[in-house]
């Protein structure tokens, strides 16, 4: 089949107020082919997946699909071009097979009939969640991931010629992932164009046959198959002043003297039906914690934070003055004793999205800078303000500007801000680095490790196991509710933890994934 | 600011996102200056001093009442008790002369026990969000109903209450009524302490604060320790307490208790909420917003009454006023304008 171009975009810009998103962006995709779209947080990625879906239209340029072009999404449809957005849109109490099908029909009459949807439907469902799926089963009550595989199928069912995800696989395991890549080969086989919108370098080494590198708004280079390495990707995306290799596994840990410890959870159950288990967390550490979905490790951070009360078990914080070990039993406990909790899913429990930056960071703060009556003392504010967004480096206009009109990236930067000013003892995140990019990752690590390094600890949840390499000081792998394996600096390596994950050990692991590869 | 840390590619920063809001309050003022000088035009003696002092007191009953319902407004409720809890106190109030309290301490009781319910209606509304709206119009009903029965059962006034009214009072809420020689009605004065106050204290106190948080985003509100609960019901009391306090000086106004005095304020503290730009879905607005829409509400129904129009008429008008308003700020920017 002689390649042609699917896809093309000629000299794009878009501009949101005063944030210029896309500033000069060329892109050209050919059928047949899996293109990858990469750079940092906020550097237009997803701006340039809207446009080309109709969602957005461009300021200035063209953008070709099929050699037409598209300004809504409807358009996007009639021709033929599917996009699979970030956020996981399914309707909850609607059946699988309706979520499935939705938006295919005319307003009166329905295209294909039921028992030719299921049929379909049921066939590529079970080969992307990889057991049997029941097709009336209420979508509300199904887990997130399978949500995910929902969002991905519809896409597919419509047979794109043009496939876009954009960080679809964000949500998925790694095994998950492997599945997703055998249906985007199955796509490329028969011609159609796949875009994927990611981060996750790892993941677009192995299947992207042309990498397109983004950076602040302009496409700065473009890479063929054999060019795609971490290396290059990395060389590409990174302005030339921050090119330094301060990556995570150079941010060092701290030397391993005597340690106090400064948390302690005995006896917890996290999950209903887990075994009870013990939890340290020492001054000057920063311990992992990882799991595959639903194991137990988010509710448990949940529990130390008291965002949520465990099902058993108690937490204690050693008090400021270092001699008694204090309970924590409520979200204010856990502040007041320095408890800082920071979530990755910022857009519903991190922002408030119609407040200025400046509010959203200083909404953290306020209970610390009360006079009597509960008068805000404005001017301590805004030098924490000030000091937070120097630490992070926080890319915006005016402070004043609602937070929305920041990158994904530079949000999470506010709200680990927020938690800074606090000056904690204790940080708690979970996964903060989803949907972040890198520049945003390795300014997170380096504040973590001199906040630990200050004598402060730091419990760190995350999806991705490459994070925790060369960072965390013991990582703490969950599977059915409980610790299922602790594992120190030494041993901390990605088979290690994904052994630990499936509740196994290294050896069987190494060979698993090998057999994985190798189909 | 200097908190810019990379140069932003433009530098009229000044320029924020908060457009949407700040538009709503230029069109607010816009829309007032068109009905003052439609006024002048149109109706004699419209510019006067006069007009001016009948305005500015119809608008501060308004304003009063209409503080608890910007309140609820930003975290995403609304208060339909309002008119109830006015109607109530306008009886309430002289029976308990009748029975003997002295004013100051009618007053205080009336005010407190606006509160209560006030909190109680908060309360109950939380529990059962979905149906918040209804149950707050079921408490100011089952209320109102409460105080016809008391007041009916001592007197025989029935629906209307008839009792001495203390000359301070009177003053306080009269069209005559002097502050310090000056002649402005009291209740004007206490309006204006009320609205510094009240938007000094929103974007200053950590309470003024919790409510804007709570009506952005709940979960994210939860995550800092602020309790929605405690906010709602809070602003609940001040709105129970603020409608009671409004009852009570309309009695100085009209003379007489009259059960029914407070309906109109069901429709009107909604409409200036909305018309001064406040989202009925919480987060963004404020009471300067609302003081503007009671402003552009009773001046244009001192125009209308001004031409002579009756009372249905002005009703379809200020009813088509919502229209537009609505159209104009309730919207959120298009997906398109969003990142």
């Amino acid at each position: 089949m002689p390649k042609q171009v699917t896809v093309r975009l000629t000299e794009v810009a878009k501009s949101f107020g005063e944030t210029r998103a896309l500033k000069k962006c060329n892109f050209e995709a050919c059928s047949g082919e899996v293109h990858a779209i990469v750079g940092e947080n906020g550097s237009g990625k997803s701006t340039m997946a809207k446009i080309m879906s109709g969602v957005l239209n461009a300021d200035a340029g063209e953008a070709l699909i099929l050699n037409e072009r598209i300004l809504t999404p409807l358009d996007a449809k009639r021709i033929g071009l599917a996009t699979i957005f970030q956020e996981v849109l399914v309707a909850d109490e609607a059946s699988v097979l309706d979520n499935l099908y939705v938006g295919c029909d005319s307003f009166f009459s329905m295209r294909t009939s039921t028992e030719e949807r299921a049929r379909e439907a049921q066939a590529l469902l079970d080969r992307l969640v990889g057991h049997p799926m029941d097709l009336k089963a209420t979508v509300g009550d199904l887990p997130l991931s399978v949500k995910q595989w929902i969002v991905i199928a519809r896409a597919i069912l419509r047979r794109p010629k043009v496939l876009i995800l954009d960080e679809s696989s964000a949500a998925l395991d790694l095994d998950a992932t492997l599945r997703l890549h055998e249906e985007i080969d199955r796509l490329r086989a028969t011609g159609s164009t796949v875009i994927i919108v990611t981060h996750r370098i790892a993941e677009l080494v192995r299947i992207a046959d042309r990498a397109t590198v983004l950076r602040d708004g302009v496409t700065v280079g473009q890479l063929q198959k054999h060019e795609i390495t971490e290396a290059n990707l990395l060389a590409l995306m990174t302005p030339a002043d921050r090119r330094l290799s301060e990556a995570a596994n150079t941010s060092g840990r701290a030397s391993q003297g005597d340690r106090t410890i400064v948390l302690k959870a005995s006896d917890m159950i996290a999950q209903r039906g887990g075994a009870p288990f013990n939890f340290t967390l020492e001054a000057g550490s920063i311990v992992g914690v990882a799991g595959l979905d639903g194991q137990g490790q988010d509710a448990f951070l949940r529990a130390v934070a008291r965002i949520l009360a465990p099902f058993g078990g108690d937490v204690h914080i050693r008090s400021e003055d270092g001699n008694e070990m204090a309970a924590v039993h409520s979200l204010l406990d856990a502040a007041r004793l320095g408890i800082v909790y920071v979530s990755g899913d910022r857009k519903r429990e991190g922002i408030f999205p119609q407040q200025s930056i400046f509010e959203n960071l200083a909404i953290g703060i306020y209970r610390r800078n009360l006079g009597p009556c509960g008068v805000i003392r404005k001017s301590e504010l805004r030098k924490t303000f000030a000091r937070e967004v120097d630490r992070f480096r926080v890319k915006m206009g005016s402070s004043q500007n609602r937070i929305t009109s920041l990158s994904g990236g530079n949000q999470q930067k506010i709200l680990i801000g927020r938690a800074f000013a606090n000056d904690p003892r204790v940080i708690i995140l979970n996964d903060p680095a989803r949907g972040v990019d890198l520049g945003t990752k390795r300014d997170l690590y380096r504040e973590l490790r001199a906040f630990a390094d200050r004598g402060g600890a730091v419990i760190y949840l995350s999806s991705e196991i490459e994070e925790f390499l060369g960072f965390a000081d013991r990582v703490d792998v969950f599977h059915g509710g409980s610790v299922f394996r602790s594992l120190r600096a030494h041993e901390i390596e990605e088979e290690a933890i994904l052994a630990a994950m499936f509740g196994q050990s290294k050896a069987e692991i190494v060979e698993f994934t090998t057999e994985r590869k190798v189909h | 600011m200097t908190t810019t840390v990379t140069a932003s590619p433009s530098t009229s920063t000044a320029r924020s996102n908060n457009l949407q809001f700040q538009r709503s309050i230029v069109i607010g003022f816009g829309l007032l200056v068109v009905l003052l000088i439609a006024g002048a035009i149109l109706v004699p003696g419209f510019i006067s001093l006069r007009n001016a002092r009948s305005i500015l007191l119809l608008a501060a009953f308004l304003g009063l009442a209409s503080l608890g319902q910007t309140f609820c407004a930003l975290v995403g409720a609304l208060d339909l008790s309002i008119p109830y809890l006015i109607g109530a106190a306008n009886i309430l109030f002289p029976s308990l002369l009748v029975a003997g309290l002295p004013a100051w301490l009618a007053v205080i009781v009336v005010i407190i026990l606006g509160a209560v319910v006030g909190s109680a209606n908060g309360i109950l509304s939380f529990r059962l969000q979905g149906q918040a709206l209804i149950m707050s119009l079921g408490v100011g009903f089952a209320i109102v109903g409460a105080v016809q029965i008391y007041t009916s059962l001592g007197t025989q006034f029935g629906g209307t209450v008839f009792a001495p009214i203390p000359a301070w009072l009177r003053n306080i809420s009269a069209f005559n009524g002097t502050f310090l020689g000056l002649p402005i009605p009291p209740v004007v004065v206490i309006w204006l302490a009320v609205v510094g106050f009240t938007i000094w204290g929103l974007h200053n106190t950590w309470f003024g604060r919790s409510i804007y948080a709570v009506g952005g985003s709940r979960t994210a509100a939860a995550r800092l320790g602020i309790s929605e609960f405690s906010v709602w019901t809070a602003i609940h009391a001040i709105s129970g307490a603020m409608s009671a306090f409004a009852g009570v000086l309309l009695l100085g106004f009209s003379g007489g208790g009259f059960v029914g005095v407070g309906d109109p304020y069901l429709f009107t503290t909604v409409a200036a909420v909305v018309i001064g730009g406040t989202s009925l879905l919480g987060g963004v607005g404020g009471y300067g917003a609302t003081v503007l829409g009671v402003l552009v509400l009773t001046v244009l129904t001192s125009l209308l009454v001004g031409l002579g129009l009756d009372f249905p008429a002005q009703q379809a008008i200020i009813g088509l006023l919502i229209i537009p308003m609505v159209a104009i700020y309730a919207r959120s920017p298009h997906i398109r304008n969003q990142i």
